[in-house]
């Protein structure tokens, strides 16, 4: 460069400069999304709202700080209903950590394991697996999932460029914003639904947050009924397939969802961890949703498949004990349980709505993964069978047995679900 | 590695430029030059180390006919050289662009569909091909003086323009490469504000309009017939997300350019501002306007043979331009309507030195002249966007008869922003003004009532703040809309 005045490049340079420093400061100190934590006064790390819509991002950030031993993958029925102080986990309980997220992709949770086993090599795995996820379909992710903020065993370069993530988020306009909005309006912070150790606390968000759940439970429970049709109708990424096809954005394109759950099997395999993996009890409405759109099938392929997996592994792996896999997703009384009606406030003993079960229900899942008994609390005996190349012809064959049964005991729910279902395909026309 | 990403930005950027300039200060010019090689191969690597190898092997393949071409004395061998060296690049392209496309076509054809190729598009294969094919052609034709193997390894891969442009030609750049020696503090400043304002096009505006065009043209692709003010806004808001983002794009290649002390063509001069769709393409993309007529349209003989055959090639120009820009019948479809459009606008101006009508001698006429090929235009990028030729039927219908289903929700924030960025691409001076930046040096006259760049505190400042604002908007990096092409 030839040596003549350099002062507006300094100049631009240096104003930039000045206002991300400023920016980065405020963000640091106000921590708008609870991730840095530099003052631990609880005043401060109440419940910030920006941290409540960006769940995934506050999970890879609580990960790197707790340094998890033992953590929970799954979706957001993981998310509400697994305690981390339920007495079967097998590492203290300050190592515990939910993991699980809204709308969780099998992709997902296996970059939120690795993740977890970057920042400290686990011991403990629950997986909560949802029936959509054993399909064939192409693994996938959502857009507000960012593999850039996580961390991968042994890849240096990426990893270097999760400190690069670290300062885009804090030099970040959202941040910059949702900092101004906290200064300007302290007590937009509402109830504290996400706790700690990264579950959804049930008993504050459908009670607090949700108010058209306090109002009706039942009517609640029909709308998501609803909502969930939507989503299997649609059942697949948002993007057209002609976008998608041509498009250079798609890495392994030949991987489906079912292949990341075997990814997970296999890295929890090849690192020793204690992997226990339950497919979640659903209510019978979401089962009678799936079966009315023609999912049945693939339900039961699933399952089987990953029986089929788990039992290769564990034949390739004979002196190590076999991943357990626990099915819930089943006809039984809990997941039968009777669906208020619309104008009451009643609500239900295990379910918030149709697809998220309660806390009392984690629990008898985690009793049954972990091989503990709750005396006062015990699990009803049709609660979750375990799937084994032994048992799982035995166990279809007595869910369809039980469908039927559901079928002829509560016919008005399978007509109201039938209805339901045509009135959105109408709707979609 | 996008623009518009921190690792561009604050790893690599900086530690090329310091390594280029730390060694031309130095006086070691020619290791100046390697190092920039060096640096725009590990750019184009950054996304895949496959496509950087497939680049490498098409400079080398390249490097050997171009140098047959240059040394060979068999005179016969010379046409030979030449064909193989177009195929062999357009079989490449063939095959990572548009090999689906043809299977999924001829499948729809015959009833026999055979599946698809696993293939990923290698960013900016499109660009890259054509600058070398202009290669060829001119090495064949005598018109190459100076080829030297690190010049052209830098033309080829040069990463301001490497990945989408502008497509630039040999003959304006290799000397360039040849002759650096040093980068004057003044260009430093301009190619810096050229950054600067092509991120803040590309980031704060482009990706910021995508909100309203996206969610309609998605709904459309899903079978749902928008409002017709929804159809308007989106179409509206597309155009000019097109054009903030890639202008943007160009301005920045400009930009960085400036930076190694390399000037770069002009790639875009206020299009929407077109008073006929010839004027269009003198103002859009025009380095890909000059390829398509230096290398397609005079050799299918332009305008020399006959009106009827000028017609055709301005047809079939079109419609390749359209296929360049993306495998699917939609571009086709939106090359053709343009090749439509240039037709009726030459027959136009036949009719009018016939009658020796000057429609263009009023304002009144100027301004209908300009809406009616704003409009065209907008027409045609219908057809660019949509996902397939069913939605964007849809998107036209609901243009004209629309439903009553509403998708936006917040319409008066889109009229607003779309409003506003309606009079910036119609009334204000295009970035190439603003920054007082041109190809050739030649000093460039400010525009009237327009703040005209120069190093003072006030450009700085304002260059400052856009930069520190573009920073902070990257949280979430999104992809060019051009790397698709």
């Amino acid at each position: 460069m030839q040596n003549v005045k350099s002062f507006y490049v300094l100049a631009v340079l240096t104003i930039a400069a000045s206002i991300c420093g400023m920016a980065m400061l405020l963000n640091l100190l106000v921590d708008p999304y609870g991730t840095y934590r530099i003052f631990k006064s609880a005043d401060f790390v109440v419940a910030k709202p920006a941290a409540y819509r960006r769940v995934k991002l506050v999970k890879a950030y609580d990960l790197r700080r707790l340094k998890a031993e033992a953590i929970v993958l799954g979706t957001s029925r993981s998310h509400v209903a697994l305690s981390l102080s339920h007495e079967g986990w097998s590492v203290p309980l300050q190592r515990r950590y939910n993991a699980a997220f809204d709308g969780a992709t099998t992709k997902e949770m296996y970059a939120y394991l690795l993740h977890a086993y970057s920042i400290r090599p686990l011991r403990q795995v629950v997986l909560g697996l949802d029936f959509w996820q054993l399909g064939q379909g192409p693994a996938w992710t959502r857009p507000d999932f960012d593999p850039a903020v996580l961390f991968e065993p042994s890849a240096s370069i990426h990893n270097a460029g999760v400190y690069l993530s670290d300062l885009s988020l804090l030099i970040s306009i959202d941040s910059t914003k949702a900092s101004v909005d906290l200064l300007m309006n302290h007590d937009l912070a509402g109830p504290k639904w996400l706790a700690d150790d990264g579950q959804r606390l049930g008993d504050i968000f459908f009670r607090q947050v949700e108010p058209t759940y306090s109002a009706a439970p039942g009517a609640y429970f029909r709308a998501v009924d609803r909502q969930e049709i939507g989503f299997m109708l649609d059942d697949s990424p948002a993007l057209p397939t002609s976008q998608r096809r041509y498009s250079p954005n798609i890495s392994d394109p030949a991987l489906t969802s079912f292949d990341y759950i075997a990814k997970i099997i296999h890295f929890c395999r090849e690192h020793y961890i204690d992997l226990r993996i339950f497919l979640t009890p659903a209510h019978a409405h979401q089962l009678e949703i799936a079966s009315q759109l023609g999912g049945w099938f693939n339900i039961e392929r699933g399952k089987r498949q990953l029986v089929s997996l788990l039992s290769e592994d564990a034949a390739s792996h004979p002196s190590a004990p076999a991943f357990p896999l626990w099915d819930f997703c089943d006809y039984s009384s809990v997941t039968t349980e009777p669906v208020p009606a619309v104008g009451t406030r009643a609500e239900m003993l295990y379910y918030w709505d149709s697809s998220h079960f309660k806390q009392s229900v984690g629990d008898w899942i985690l009793d049954r993964l972990f091989g503990t008994r709750s005396k006062e609390h015990e699990a009803p005996p049709d609660f979750g069978v375990v799937l084994t190349p032994a048992t799982v012809d035995s166990a279809l064959e007595s869910i369809r047995r039980r469908q039927m049964n559901y079928r002829g005991n509560q016919p008005q729910e399978v007509r109201f679900i039938k209805s339901a279902i045509e009135e959105i395909k109408q709707q979609r026309n | 590695m996008l623009f518009n990403s921190y690792v561009f930005i604050f790893l690599f950027l900086p530690v090329t430029l310091i390594v280029f300039h730390s060694l031309l200060r130095r006086g070691l010019h020619r290791s100046a030059t390697v190092a920039l090689a060096l640096a725009s191969l590990v750019f184009y690597g950054w996304w895949s180390i496959k496509a950087l190898c497939l680049l490498l092997v098409l400079m080398a393949g390249n490097y050997f006919v171009v140098w047959s071409l240059l040394r060979t004395r068999r005179w016969h061998l010379r046409p030979w050289l030449l064909t193989t060296g177009i195929v062999s690049n357009l079989a490449v392209l063939g095959y990572f662009k548009y090999a689906n496309f043809f299977l999924e076509t001829w499948g729809n054809l015959s009833g026999n569909h055979v599946g698809f190729i696993e293939v990923a598009l290698p960013l900016g294969l499109s660009f890259f091909t054509f600058q070398k094919i202009a290669l060829l052609v001119d090495a064949y034709k005598g018109r190459v003086r100076h080829f030297d193997p690190l010049d052209y390894v830098l033309f080829v891969g040069f990463f301001p323009q490497l990945i989408a442009g502008p497509i630039v030609h040999h003959s304006e750049v290799m000397p360039q490469f040849g002759r650096l020696n040093s980068v004057r503090m003044i260009d430093f400043g301009q190619g810096l504000t050229l950054f600067v304002i092509g991120l803040s096009k590309k980031v704060l505006i482009a990706d910021t309009i995508a909100h309203f065009s996206n969610p309609i043209y998605d709904a459309a692709a899903l079978g749902m017939l928008p409002s017709c003010t929804d159809a308007w806004i989106a179409t509206l808001a597309y155009a000019l997300q097109l054009y903030f983002d890639f202008s943007g794009y160009s301005d920045m290649a400009i930009g960085l350019g400036l930076l190694f002390g390399i000037r770069l063509p002009v790639n875009f001069e206020s299009p929407y501002q077109a008073s006929n769709i010839v004027d269009f393409w003198r103002r859009w993309h025009m380095t890909l306007s000059r390829f398509l007529r230096d290398y397609l349209y005079i050799p299918l003989g332009g305008n020399q043979r006959g009106q009827l055959r000028r017609y055709g090639n301005l047809l079939i120009t079109m419609l390749l331009g359209g296929l360049w820009h993306g495998a699917a019948w939609t571009f086709v479809v939106w090359g053709v309507l343009h090749g439509i459009f240039l037709t009726i606008n030459h027959l136009w101006s036949k009719l009018q030195l016939r009658t020796g009508v000057e429609v263009y001698s009023s304002p009144t006429t100027r301004v209908v002249a300009k809406a009616l090929t704003f409009v065209a235009v907008l027409i045609a990028w219908v057809f660019f966007r949509a996902a397939n030729l069913e939605t964007a039927g849809r998107m036209l219908s609901a243009m004209m008869f629309g439903s009553n289903t509403a998708i936006m929700t917040d319409v008066t924030a889109a009229v607003t922003l779309i409003a506003v960025l309606l009079a910036i691409v119609w009334f204000a001076p295009n970035s190439s003004q603003l920054a007082a930046y041109t190809f050739d040096k030649k000093p460039m006259a400010g525009v009237q009532g327009w703040p005209h760049w120069s190093r003072s505190p006030r450009w700085a400042a304002v260059c400052g703040v856009l930069l520190a604002l573009c920073l902070m908007s990257l949280t979430r990096v999104t992809e060019f809309l051009y790397f698709q092409f």
